[in-house]
């Protein structure tokens, strides 16, 4: 089977310092890949290369076979690239109603409709529509943040921390949602996420990041409950 | 009477010239300052089409607001490479270069001596002459303008733009394309300030540079900082307060030696005392850092 993405050979960093070093990966249509390692190996760079936010100055990105090198990251969110950044990427002036409008306006298809699947998958968010944002609570913040980059046709969904900051019951009311909406649209994911035990039975394929190289790729995610194991790939 | 007319045309006048820039600063969050030059080149565009080309008033508007936006996209191209700061600086040099040309090509714009001579525009081949049939002129202008930008406010485009002020790089990771959407918002901007431009060359009949300063530009930012920006109220309680301000200074008794300073001591104090307490302007949203 075609890879639906593919980073080949990425060096990338931010000017003098190489974060990324001959990365790559291939990710098959459907999987969800974990990116798991210590703080500062690269793992949300790999994310931003992959969004197109950051260009490489080595490597390839292909999706669907197609080299999307120097597509700049808001055509490749027109072409199924859902990115959830570190930092919650709402607006905090506008509505809750016009923060998921606003992902929707590039899409075919009825805002209503998209919107109460949406809704139905993050209840949270119902009654806030028509307030601001900003007024929003840290769950909520992450719930309209993953349903914006929802609103639209994605294909491959990129999650830099979607639970970073909430309460454990939050995390996995977002993760479990996150999860239910990823099989109904057949999504493929690539996630970066430190909360483990939470995350483990949702993906397929796990890799190992350290010092901006993969080191090791698992396909049992239940190594994420080792931590004797996790602890060798962490600090060798 | 003829005063108050002058007062209500002078408001009208600033409008369209607060609600354009409201929509490059208030909603798109881009602090620019060339905003005079585009209503200079409006201006001039007019006096010269209507003076030189001998151009009926309606198509010599027309064809300054195509000019204006034209130029409009000229320096939205090369300013919206930066941000931030340096956009305020770049589009600060570009008032100062269209300034300098309005003063030295002498040969196209008759430099410092200005345009005398404008005719006066009309109706039915009746021409306008008081302040009051200009007030009215621009009245209805103006509700024209409001429409169109307080539909251009409300649509995807004007929502879009305010995300763009909140989080650039997340909204182009939602596929909005910044410099595409920035761009249309500078020339738009542009276009409408050429109206007020054209305006202001009719009613004067006599136009020369100093009406399009840096110091005006920084005027019409005063305007949105303190009226406010980023919605549809703080821009014309901004328009009000700036322009009626000093009239009503005028009868405070201030002796006249000193009348004008004392005004600009007081005018500076209340932005500075604004931006203290209610940094968001009197009626704002959007807070400019």
């Amino acid at each position: 089977m075609e890879p639906i993405l593919s980073a080949q050979g990425i060096v990338a960093g931010y000017r003098e310092r190489k974060v990324l070093h001959k990365v790559s990966l291939d990710m098959l249509p459907g999987e969800s890949v974990l990116l798991i390692g210590p703080n500062g190996c690269g793992k949300t760079t790999l994310l931003k290369v992959l969004a197109g936010v950051l260009r490489p100055e080595q490597g390839r990105v292909l999706l669907k076979g197609t080299d999307i090198s120097r597509v700049f990251d808001d055509r490749r969110a027109l072409l199924g690239f859902g990115y959830l950044m570190q930092t919650q990427s709402i607006f905090p002036s506008l509505t809750v109603d016009e923060n998921l409008h606003l992902s929707f306006w590039h899409r075919n298809g009825n805002f209503k409709d998209q919107r109460e699947y949406i809704l139905s998958a993050f209840p949270m968010l119902k009654p806030m529509l028509a307030r601001r944002a900003g007024v929003l609570s840290g769950g909520e913040r992450q719930a309209l943040a993953i349903g914006m980059v929802l609103m639209r046709d994605v294909d491959v969904l990129l999650l830099d921390e979607p639970t970073a900051g909430l309460s454990p019951k939050a995390a996995a009311t977002i993760l479990q949602a996150v999860h239910d909406v990823k099989v109904k649209m057949a999504l493929s994911t690539v996630i970066v996420e430190h909360n483990l035990r939470l995350v483990h039975e949702w993906v397929s394929r796990v890799l190992v990041m350290n010092q901006g190289r993969i080191v090791a790729e698992e396909r049992d995610p239940s190594v994420l409950l080792d931590h004797e194991r996790l602890q060798e790939y962490y600090f060798g | 009477m003829n005063y108050f007319w002058h007062l209500l045309f002078m408001i009208g006048l600033y409008v369209p010239l607060a609600y354009s820039l409201n929509l490059t600063l208030g909603f798109g969050g881009l602090a620019c300052f060339c905003h005079a030059a585009f209503y200079g080149i409006g201006a001039y565009a007019y006096a010269l089409l209507v003076t030189t080309a001998g151009m009926p008033p309606t198509a010599a508007l027309l064809v300054s607001i195509a000019i204006t936006g034209l130029l409009g996209a000229g320096i939205g191209l090369i300013s919206l490479r930066f941000r931030g700061d340096l956009f305020l600086f770049v589009t600060l040099g570009f008032q100062m270069i269209v300034f300098a040309i309005l003063y030295n090509w002498v040969e196209l714009t008759n430099g410092p001596y200005g345009i005398a001579g404008i005719p006066r525009p009309g109706i039915l081949g009746i021409a306008f002459r008081s302040p009051l049939q200009y007030a009215l002129a621009m009245l209805v202008i103006d509700v024209g303008i409001l429409a169109l930008l307080f539909a251009v406010y409300r649509s995807p485009f004007g929502t879009m733009l305010k995300a763009l002020r909140e989080d650039e790089m997340g909204a182009a990771s939602l596929g909005i394309n910044p410099l595409s959407l920035y761009l249309q918002a500078v020339v738009i901007a542009a276009a409408i300030a050429a109206i007020p431009g054209a305006c202001y060359a009719a009613y004067v009949t006599y136009i020369d540079p100093t009406s399009f300063t840096l110091q005006e530009s920084i005027f019409q930012v005063a305007i949105l900082l303190l009226g406010g920006a980023g919605n549809r109220k703080g821009p014309a309680v901004g328009v009000v307060v700036m322009l009626l301000l000093p009239e009503v200074l005028r009868f405070v008794g201030l002796p006249d030696a000193v009348a004008h300073n004392v005004r600009e001591i007081i005018y500076g104090l209340l932005l500075a005392g604004l931006m203290y307490f209610r940094p968001q302007g009197i009626a704002g949203e959007y807070r400019m850092t």
